[in-house]
């Protein structure tokens, strides 16, 4: 029912460069609120996006993806770590110059609801960036938000209607056109459609598809459903409890994964044909996800791993290309 | 399924058509196995069929708007409303028609045409007219000194009105100032409002007020009376009054506005905002105050019912309007006196206060009935 898309997209340079990033919420607790803990959402996150494409960020719930998502966006402070877009860094720079810096880098968020102010009119919603980054007088920005409301296939007829008065879809469409309207590099999509219907889901993945196409965007598309990451990615990073454990191209995570626990991912996600079902071996993990407040030592996923030896409870894997293109921290891949 | 054609497929006015797949009604239930029959819900289906024939597009109910809808359904805080509507309209305009339809003055200061506001200085007393019954000259009768108690009473409503406004202008904009910024940014400023409203509901608001107006008054009388715009003849008691009940009351709405802030500064628009590259200062006067209104709205409202009953207090126990003023509170007082005798005298002040206080009771809960999300019928 997803209709595949022609994927034309030249691999280019590395756009967006992250590496080490770490980001850690203080525990306040006691009399004195004192920080009695830190809560390791991301701890050492490296990857790279390249220019035109769509890399996948995938993981349980909490396991950090949407919380890398933002702190790529400067939206979280990171707690350590570089994040380089287009070569200038983000990490020191003023907060003046990271609002310059946000009409190259924006985002489509989750919750299709919360994200659009029950206040403003769409053209208001949409016109918010065009205005703050003064592109053009009041007529301008007027057309600029019709034309973008055609973009993503809302009738401009309704630019004074509020947000309320549209479904789940249309106001992920909305969403979608306050992204573009200044035309950004780099969009990072927040699981974008894992609060629509199923059916609306397939419409707004191929107009993201379609967008990319028409402005030369780059996403980083993260979201926990794999088949929807299969469907639009050309590489695929796989998260556990603050870090990536295996950065690949999409054919070769999903036919060849390399670390255990992308190996126990995949075996979970349920073939159509009911015969093959039937067959399909299922990699059990023991035990649940740790706390991120007290991760294991060395590679934190040694608990719940078939393959852990006494290395692999000592040392943090690093993530090494282990095949061409296909990145992995694991001691033991394949 | 071909869910891949978004070509917008324009019309001669230039518009998308609304057949267009850009605007088809996406019927998300229908679509779910099981709902093949539900209804589509009427809003989406009245958005996606309505043809647009005007070429101007409207503006269109606000969520907003919606809510006033509801509060003017609500029979009781409507009613209620008018009720003080109609006070307000008495107190402002009464005592400039009063004293041409009723009153003997004119007769007795021969061809001086003069108000009802003798009535508040000690120039104009006829004590053999006093504990009169209400007649055509004395609508609601004399009190003690043979005063007129329509026009005290007009005085002593246009005195709690005043105070009300007074003491929500500051009540609301202190309120909204340190609550947005306690609830946006936290740290030192939410701490020093966590305490300074520990303080203030640990001491009795009742009795810092009396504090401050007994030993305050006699300043406020002849400093701030000297001042042009305030004046002589207990204004400055007054705006002492309305301080202190405004210092009393503000902690309250900080925290109603903070509570709220803290929730409105996690939704997503106010994320959305900032990646638009909107400044602070901009996502709190333009995304979070309005969101802020009704709570300030409906919180304001029952407070000007405590605001009007304090003031009442302070002039019952001699320390905010003082005689030969007029105010409820110094009425009820006057008239509690000879309250065996003359119980009329009591009811009109008290009765008067009643209406006013429950009115405004009733306006606040029909306003929180109307605002509530949960409250949807």
């Amino acid at each position: 029912m997803v209709q595949q898309v022609q994927k034309t997209k030249a691999i280019g340079t590395t756009l967006v460069d992250v590496k080490g990033l770490k980001v850690h919420f203080p525990v306040k607790g006691g009399l004195l609120g004192r920080t009695v803990g830190q809560v390791k959402a991301v701890d050492g996150v490296d990857l790279f996006v390249r220019r035109g494409e769509t890399l996948g960020l995938v993981g349980e719930s909490g396991c950090g993806k949407s919380t890398t998502g933002r702190a790529i966006l400067q939206l979280i402070k990171p707690t350590a770590g570089t994040v380089k877009l287009d070569g200038v860094e983000l990490t020191t720079a003023s907060s003046n110059d990271i609002r310059r810096k946000r009409a190259e880098m924006q985002m489509v968020f989750q919750d299709p609801y919360s994200s659009l102010d029950p206040r403003y009119t769409i053209g208001q919603i949409i016109s918010e960036p065009l205005e703050n980054f003064k592109r053009g007088n009041a007529k301008e920005i007027q057309e600029e938000v019709a034309n973008l409301m055609e973009t993503v296939g809302l009738n401009p007829f309704y630019v004074n209607r509020f947000a309320h008065e549209f479904s789940g879809g249309q106001r992920q469409r909305i969403g979608i056109a306050r992204a573009l309207a200044l035309h950004p590099s780099f969009v990072v999509a927040d699981e974008p459609v894992s609060a629509l219907d199923v059916s609306i889901q397939a419409q707004v993945l191929n107009l993201l598809q379609d967008l990319q196409g028409k402005f030369g965007l780059t996403y980083l598309f993260v979201a926990h459903n794999l088949s929807v990451v299969k469907h639009i990615s050309d590489r695929v990073a796989v998260m556990y409890l603050g870090r990536v454990v295996e950065l690949a191209k999409s054919e070769s995570l999903y036919e060849t994964p390399l670390h255990p626990y992308t190996q126990a991912l995949l075996s979970a996600i349920p073939v159509p044909d009911p015969e093959v079902e039937l067959r399909r071996k299922r990699i059990i993990l023991e035990g649940d996800v740790p706390s991120p407040v007290n991760p294991p030592s060395g590679c934190n996923f040694h608990p719940r791993c078939w393959k852990a030896q006494a290395i692999c409870r000592e040392v943090i894997p690093p993530l090494e290309e282990k095949q061409s293109n296909h990145y992995a921290a694991c001691h033991f891949p394949g | 399924m071909d869910t891949h054609d978004h070509k917008p497929e324009t019309n001669a006015s230039g518009f998308i058509a609304p057949t267009s797949n850009a605007v088809e009604p996406e019927f998300e239930l229908s679509t779910v196995p099981g709902h093949e029959n539900a209804a589509p819900i009427p809003e989406e289906a009245a958005i996606a069929d309505s043809a647009p024939i005007d070429p101007k597009p409207k503006k269109s109910r606000t969520p907003f708007q919606e809510s006033l809808r509801r509060f003017r359904r609500d029979k009781r805080a409507m009613i209620s409303l008018i009720v003080i509507l109609c006070i307000v309209v008495i107190a402002i305009l009464g005592p400039f028609i009063y004293h041409h339809i009723g009153g003997l003055y004119k007769q007795q200061l021969g061809t001086h045409i003069i108000g009802p506001d003798v009535y508040h200085t000690y120039d104009h007393q006829e004590l053999d007219r006093a504990h009169e019954m209400p007649s055509p000259q004395y609508w609601l009768g004399t009190d003690g000194i043979g005063r007129d108690i329509l026009a005290r009473l007009m005085q002593g409503m246009l005195i709690s009105i005043v105070l009300a406004v007074v003491v929500e202008i500051v009540d609301i904009s202190l309120g909204i100032t340190v609550g947005v910024l306690a609830g946006y940014y936290g740290g030192w400023i939410d701490q020093f409002l966590a305490r300074l409203a520990d303080l203030l509901f640990a001491f009795p608001g009742l009795l810092f007020i009396i504090l401050v107006a007994g030993i305050l008054g006699g300043w406020a009388d002849d400093t701030l009376g000297a001042v042009p715009v305030i004046g002589a003849g207990g204004n400055a008691r007054l705006l002492l009054i309305s301080i202190v009940l405004a210092f009393t009351s503000w902690p309250l709405m900080a925290r109603y506005v903070r509570g709220q802030t803290l929730q409105i500064k996690e939704q997503q628009y106010i994320e959305a905002a900032r990646t638009s590259g909107t400044n602070d200062l901009t996502i709190l006067t333009r995304h979070i105050v309005p969101n802020l209104f009704s709570i300030v709205m409906v919180a304001s409202t029952l407070n000007i019912a405590g605001t009007i009953i304090g003031e009442a207090g302070i002039s019952y126990l001699g320390l905010g309007v003082r005689p030969p003023g007029a105010s409820i509170g110094l009425m009820i007082s006057d008239a509690s006196q000879s309250l065996s005798a003359y119980p009329w005298e009591l009811l009109v002040p008290s009765l008067t206060l009643v209406i006013i206080v429950l009115s405004f009771s009733f306006i606040g809960d029909g306003l929180r009935d109307a605002f509530d999300p949960h409250s949807k019928d």
